[in-house]
């Protein structure tokens, strides 16, 4: 690992992207105040100008803070307080501002100054709010989406929010800082480095705060049925992953009824543990059995199971002796020359008399297949890949050896799942399932367009919904 | 001289666990084996230490647990790593983690054992993987999987992979971190710590 290489950043707003969305990383040079010189690429900010000049000096950040980062902070270090320390710290609503105004004076500015102390808030009047602050302090200033308000700091402990608060959220808050006499000299800290405030304990506070507010929301809970839902949803995802027994046990213990019989779940579950356990011809023998008709209304699905039956088949056997045969065989499916095909298949029964009926049966699913896959005008390339294992005398070793993998089996038992359930006009996905979608989608729309930052402090850690 | 007396005076060194039997030689590249040292980079020096969980020489591979300390107070990370020998199965030329030949190049042969006998075989690709198993060097990639650690304050990518060179007889580890959004040829320096007893037991 390289410990040079922190990303601080990422992990105090985890739900930024920084691919598409930019945080403040420094001071922004073309839009400062003349009387400013920018130093240490861009962090440190000094007040030149000379010796007459008296106007206040503005610099802001080169990004606007993101509402997704649910809250966010900066801090600022006067390394010298000059001549009279008349310097400010705070943020500005939209790019454009006049560089001569310190931050809270003007309108959609909000500042608190070191001079006297004071919170400007949109106004040239201040109030009390904080100490005076000089050379050798650490200035913070942090705004909290979710909670609508703007708070300071100062050598890390927290001043609180003053008159800041009922802030209308917004996409477009700068950090600022404003200076105004000579010598006067602060180096901001975007988060590069830790700070001196413990903010992150105040984002897992705000976290705790937002999420409360989300589990004191009223839910109508008349006779109990807030309570049987969820039960409901749960019994109605045991019931679609088979397992019955647990499904039969909380469907009893909660007073609800199940959505399936009982003897259909398991009958289900064993059709699938079959599939699973990779005997599709029982497997497959039985679906048409107890689901007649099924496989014939969904070909692709019938297709699918067939190629897997085909691998599973190649697997079990010894075909290296027959390779030559079987070879042109397969070219011959895949291309439809009858002549072909039957040229292999005798040469193979002539050869080799012990494993005849094993290659007899790959034949005569080969056939099959491609029957089905004609007939109904199936992709060509799952068919084209389930051939190609016979053109190898090792098939576990060759490129194609994924496909021996037992997991393949698994998104197969899910489309049969599935297409079970349909059939008996049962849901094809467990409703739990629907409603973990909805939130997903809702969440993931709701922090692309809406600057209101508390959606940050519900969807992290929610990745795995999606 | 009582007899009793020397069970309690000497300190005897652990003989060498004894690899599987068609391994060539027995190497400090056991489960369980540690190695303490440092990763430097320019103008900073980290401590760090290494376990070898589970070294399968015979498949050319190897898995372990690396801890960085530092440079400042209060950074340590723990991550699992996964390791392959150089040899059959693993080329010299990495093929994969956003690295060309001409990166393979630069780092193995800043190690002086390989720029010895290796150099040329590595250009033609016609590489003796037979003398090398019996050479006293065993070169290796360490890949960082994932951290171990609950480090919520920091974030420290691992990205990247280590080349790494292992001296049989001397116990010695040299490697450099290398990612292309990293600082170049931050080197790893470690030695093997010689321990009365193993935290990992093997059923035999």
């Amino acid at each position: 690992m390289d410990p040079n290489n922190q990303n601080y950043l990422a992990s105090l707003y985890p739900l930024v992207e920084e691919k598409s969305t930019s945080l403040p990383k420094r001071w922004h040079q073309s839009s400062k105040n003349k009387n400013l010189s920018l130093s240490n690429r861009n962090l440190t900010v000094q007040y030149q100008g000379n010796a007459k000049s008296k106007d206040a000096g503005t610099v802001r950040a080169d990004a606007p803070i993101p509402p997704m980062c649910g809250a966010y902070y900066f801090e600022i270090r006067v390394t010298d307080k000059g001549k009279d320390g008349y310097i400010g710290i705070g943020l500005n609503r939209g790019a454009a501002f006049k560089s001569d105004r310190h931050p809270g004076w003007e309108k959609d500015s909000y500042g608190y100054h070191g001079d006297d102390g004071n919170a400007f808030m949109s106004n040239t009047m201040g109030v009390e709010f904080g100490p005076k602050f000089g050379t050798g302090d650490i200035v913070g200033c942090g705004i909290n989406f979710a909670e609508r308000c703007i708070f300071f700091t100062l050598n890390g402990l927290f001043l609180g929010s003053g008159p800041f608060t009922d802030i209308a959220p917004s996409a477009n808050f700068y950090p600022v800082v404003g200076l105004q006499s000579q010598g006067e000299t602060v180096e901001a800290n975007f988060g590069s480095e830790k700070f001196a405030f413990d903010f992150p304990a105040y984002l897992t506070e705000t976290r705790d705060r937002v999420r409360a507010q989300v589990a004191r929301h009223p839910v109508s809970n008349k006779h109990g049925e807030w309570v049987r839902t969820v039960d409901s949803l749960v019994c109605g995802l045991l019931v679609h992953h088979g397992y019955s027994g647990a499904a039969e046990a909380l469907a009893k213990s909660a007073r609800i009824d199940l959505i399936e019989p009982a003897e259909d779940i398991r009958s289900r579950q064993g059709l699938l543990s079959l599939l699973l356990k990779g005997d599709l011809d029982e497997a497959l023998r039985r679906t048409e059995e107890l689901h007649p008709g099924l496989l014939a209304a969904n070909p692709n699905l019938h297709f699918q199971l067939k190629c897997r039956q085909f691998i599973e088949l190649v697997s079990r056997t010894d075909v290296s002796s027959a390779i030559p045969q079987l070879a042109v065989a397969a070219a011959a499916s895949v291309s439809g020359d009858v002549e072909m095909r039957e040229e292999g298949s005798s040469a193979v029964s002539k050869s080799d008399v012990e494993k005849t009926t094993d290659i007899d049966r790959i034949f005569q699913l080969g056939r099959e297949l491609h029957t089905l896959r004609v007939n109904h005008g199936l992709d060509q390339a799952p068919f084209a890949d389930a051939i190609s294992l016979l053109a190898y005398e090792q098939p576990a070793q060759s490129p194609m050896s994924h496909l021996l993998d037992s997991e393949q089996r698994e998104p197969l038992a899910r489309a049969l799942n599935s297409a079970i359930l349909e059939s008996r006009c049962q849901p094809s996905r467990p409703a739990l399932e629907v409603a973990l979608s909805q939130a997903a989608r809702c969440l993931s729309a709701l922090s692309k367009h809406s600057a209101d930052g508390s959606v940050a402090f519900v969807a992290e850690g929610t990745a795995w919904l999606k | 001289m009582n007899g009793f007396g020397c069970l309690y005076n000497c300190s005897l060194p652990l003989p060498m666990p004894v690899k599987a039997a068609h391994s060539s030689s027995i190497t400090l590249l056991y489960n369980g084996s540690k190695f303490k040292g440092t990763q430097k980079s320019k103008g900073s020096s980290s401590d760090v230490e290494v376990t070898i969980l589970n070294a399968s020489l015979e498949s050319h591979s190897l898995c372990g647990q690396l801890s960085l300390q530092g440079p400042s107070m209060d950074l340590a990370m723990t991550t699992y790593f996964e390791g392959e020998l150089v040899g059959q199965r693993h080329s010299f030329l990495t093929h994969k983690w956003d690295v060309d030949d001409e990166v393979d190049r630069r780092h193995w042969s800043k190690f002086p054992a390989f720029a010895e006998h290796l150099q040329s075989a590595f250009e033609a690709d016609t590489l003796d993987y037979a003398a090398l198993e019996d050479s006293d060097f065993v070169f290796m990639r360490w890949k960082e999987r994932f951290s171990i650690s609950n480090c919520s304050a920091s974030n420290v990518s691992f990205a990247g992979f280590y080349y790494i060179c292992f001296q049989k007889s001397t116990g010695h580890i040299d490697g450099y971190y290398y990612h292309r959004g990293s600082e170049m040829f931050q080197t790893l320096s470690l030695n093997h710590v010689s321990l009365r007893s193993s935290g990992i037991y093997e059923p035999m």
